[in-house]
């Protein structure tokens, strides 16, 4: 993948916040992590990355089922790269925005656990430290500095600045209006936050999706 | 028309809510227009031979349970996989639940020379047993409930944490579930309780309906009905209070892409419009309903927009409330083929 230079950035890495692991700190903001399922359409979607790397496939929806399938987030993204000649012909044009949307869905879902983690970052520089990955995370330099295009940490430093330091909670995520943004061939629901689920314990009433 | 109605009566003939005779059958169906009369015996019967859990086949299953729970849980003998296994009783007496542990300690007894009573003595799994899971709202309550209560082992836990901490597993069975209903029940519980519920949690069914029509390639082995554009079924759909899931009210021309449960997609079409607007008109002779969830499909979500969940799923015992209306109704003008034993209207 060819860079864009402009828009890469350099981190000192003792100022940022950064996640890799799922397990280790901040991993809750990773798609890799297992811990924040969504809810799409009435359908489980294992993990965001699951998510994400079904749309690439939106009008192929054997490719997409079989990427939900798997438990783990990791498989999912195998999964996919068997089928990557039946990508979306405009993906990497909206794979930005595609992924954008996910987020918020998964901060809309999980805000119980997601807000006071984002929260948690102050102010700070949020950075995906990857070995490799220069488009949606940063490389250490080895002199302490990071750097890359790192546009998953600059995605959820939109978020938190949009709805965590201004005090707005995220309650409902609109379906993008891209042609063919389909789920199983079905267009994807307006999707509300997860106040649906714990209330109304007392009737037999759900309401996820509007 | 009568030999087809004596097969139907003779499927059904241990419907323990009613006298499931030939005259009862006809009776019932010389309540549509003649010219469709014959037809809809002719898709029951098909339908009927699928779908209709007698005692007899019922008694089978919970055996091949009980067979499956030994050699899924390596016990070689019956009394020993019951005194460490607990079953739960967490539903009303005349409720479908303690009548299916009624039955499986019945066949306990007679079978493998243990019961119900013997069971729990030490708690390696939970078993969950239930016939239909529809909407899951019943089976959310219950098990959502019962997690965060206190465990009766450990005193000092909830039952989730006692669960979790000795890595015991809570399995549903069911005779019958709908996969709609079950991804909720399930999202629900992770919601409310935390993704772990995930490895705690199965549920397995012996027949399940596949009814998002959303979700990928769904089999819809239930009744949703086609928008054939008839004023009649637009101006009830739009006088419902309902707004949740209108999407969800009627199926693309598509779906299901393979027919597996009607006779052929043009029986499917044909049987799905005539007890729609038979449901439709029975509703509009009741006046304002009491209970929101009664759609002329059968119950479903209170704030679903739809015609309800048109399930097609019959057990001996009693028939579910979400089969559609013109089975079981029985009052404004309409008998029910099949009466309702816990009707709550």
């Amino acid at each position: 993948m060819i860079l864009d230079k402009e828009k890469m950035r350099l981190y000192n890495g003792n100022e940022v916040i950064t996640f890799s692991r799922t397990n280790e700190g901040f991993g809750e903001l990773s798609n890799m992590s297992s811990k924040f399922p969504l809810f799409v359409n009435d359908i489980i979607i294992p993990s965001s990355e699951a998510l994400y790397q079904a749309m690439r496939y939106s009008l192929f929806p054997k490719a997409q089922n079989e990427i939900i399938k798997q438990a783990s987030p990791m498989t999912a993204k195998m999964i996919s790269k068997k089928y990557l000649p039946y990508s979306r012909q405009d993906w990497d044009l909206i794979k930005l925005k595609v992924m954008r949307w996910v987020m918020e869905i998964k901060l809309s879902q999980h805000w119980n656990k997601l807000a006071p983690i984002l929260e948690r970052t102050s102010n700070r520089p949020i950075v995906e430290l990857s070995y490799k990955d220069q488009f949606w995370g940063a490389v250490n330099k080895g002199n302490g500095q990071l750097i890359g295009i790192n546009a998953l940490g600059r995605l959820w430093m939109d978020l938190r600045e949009k709805h965590i330091l201004n005090n707005h909670k995220l309650k409902c995520v609109e379906p993008l209006s891209i042609a063919g943004f389909r789920l199983y061939d079905f267009d994807i629901e307006t999707i509300c936050c997860e106040d649906d689920f714990l209330e109304n314990t007392k009737e037999d009433q759900i309401c996820a999706t509007v | 028309m009568k030999v087809k109605a004596e097969g139907i009566a003779d499927i059904l003939a241990d419907y323990e809510n009613n006298n499931m005779t030939t005259e009862h059958v006809l009776e019932w169906v010389h309540q549509f227009d003649i010219a469709d009369q014959e037809f809809i015996l002719d898709e029951l019967l098909h339908i009927f031979q699928r779908t209709y859990l007698s005692k007899t086949r019922c008694r089978q299953l919970l055996t091949s349970y009980i067979k499956y729970w030994a050699k899924e849980f390596k016990y070689d003998n019956i009394p020993s996989l019951i005194s460490e296994t607990i079953f739960l009783d967490l539903q009303p007496p005349h409720k479908s639940q303690k009548e299916l542990l009624d039955l499986l300690d019945e066949i306990l007894i007679e079978s493998y020379g243990c019961n119900l009573a013997q069971s729990g003595q030490k708690a390696k799994r939970y078993i969950y047993l239930d016939d239909v899971l529809s909407t899951g709202g019943t089976i959310y309550r219950n098990l959502n409930d019962w997690l965060h209560s206190t465990s009766d082992i450990a005193t000092t836990k909830t039952n989730y944490y006692f669960l979790k901490d000795n890595h015991l597993k809570l399995h549903i069975y069911l005779l019958c579930g709908h996969t709609w209903g079950t991804n909720n029940v399930e999202y629900r519980l992770i919601k409310s309780i935390g993704e772990n519920i995930k490895k705690i949690v199965d549920t397995k069914a012996y027949y399940w309906i596949e009814n998002n029509i959303k979700d990928y390639n769904p089999k819809l082995n239930n009744m949703v009905p086609l928008d054939r554009h008839d004023p009649y079924v637009h101006e009830y759909w739009n006088s419902l209070v309902a707004i949740d899931k209108a999407n969800h009210a009627f199926r693309p021309t598509h779906s299901p892409t393979e027919e597996k449960l009607f006779s052929s997609p043009a029986s499917r079409n044909r049987l799905e419009t005539l007890f729609l607007v038979k449901g439709i008109e029975i509703l509009s002779r009741v006046g304002e309903l009491k209970v929101k969830q009664i759609r002329p499909l059968g119950y479903t979500v209170k704030s679903h927009k739809t015609f309800g969940l048109g399930t097609l799923f019959f057990t001996y015992r009693n028939i579910p409330n979400n089969c559609p209306l013109v089975f079981w109704w029985g009052s404004n003008n309409w008998k029910p083929l099949f009466v309702l034993k816990n009707r709550g209207v």
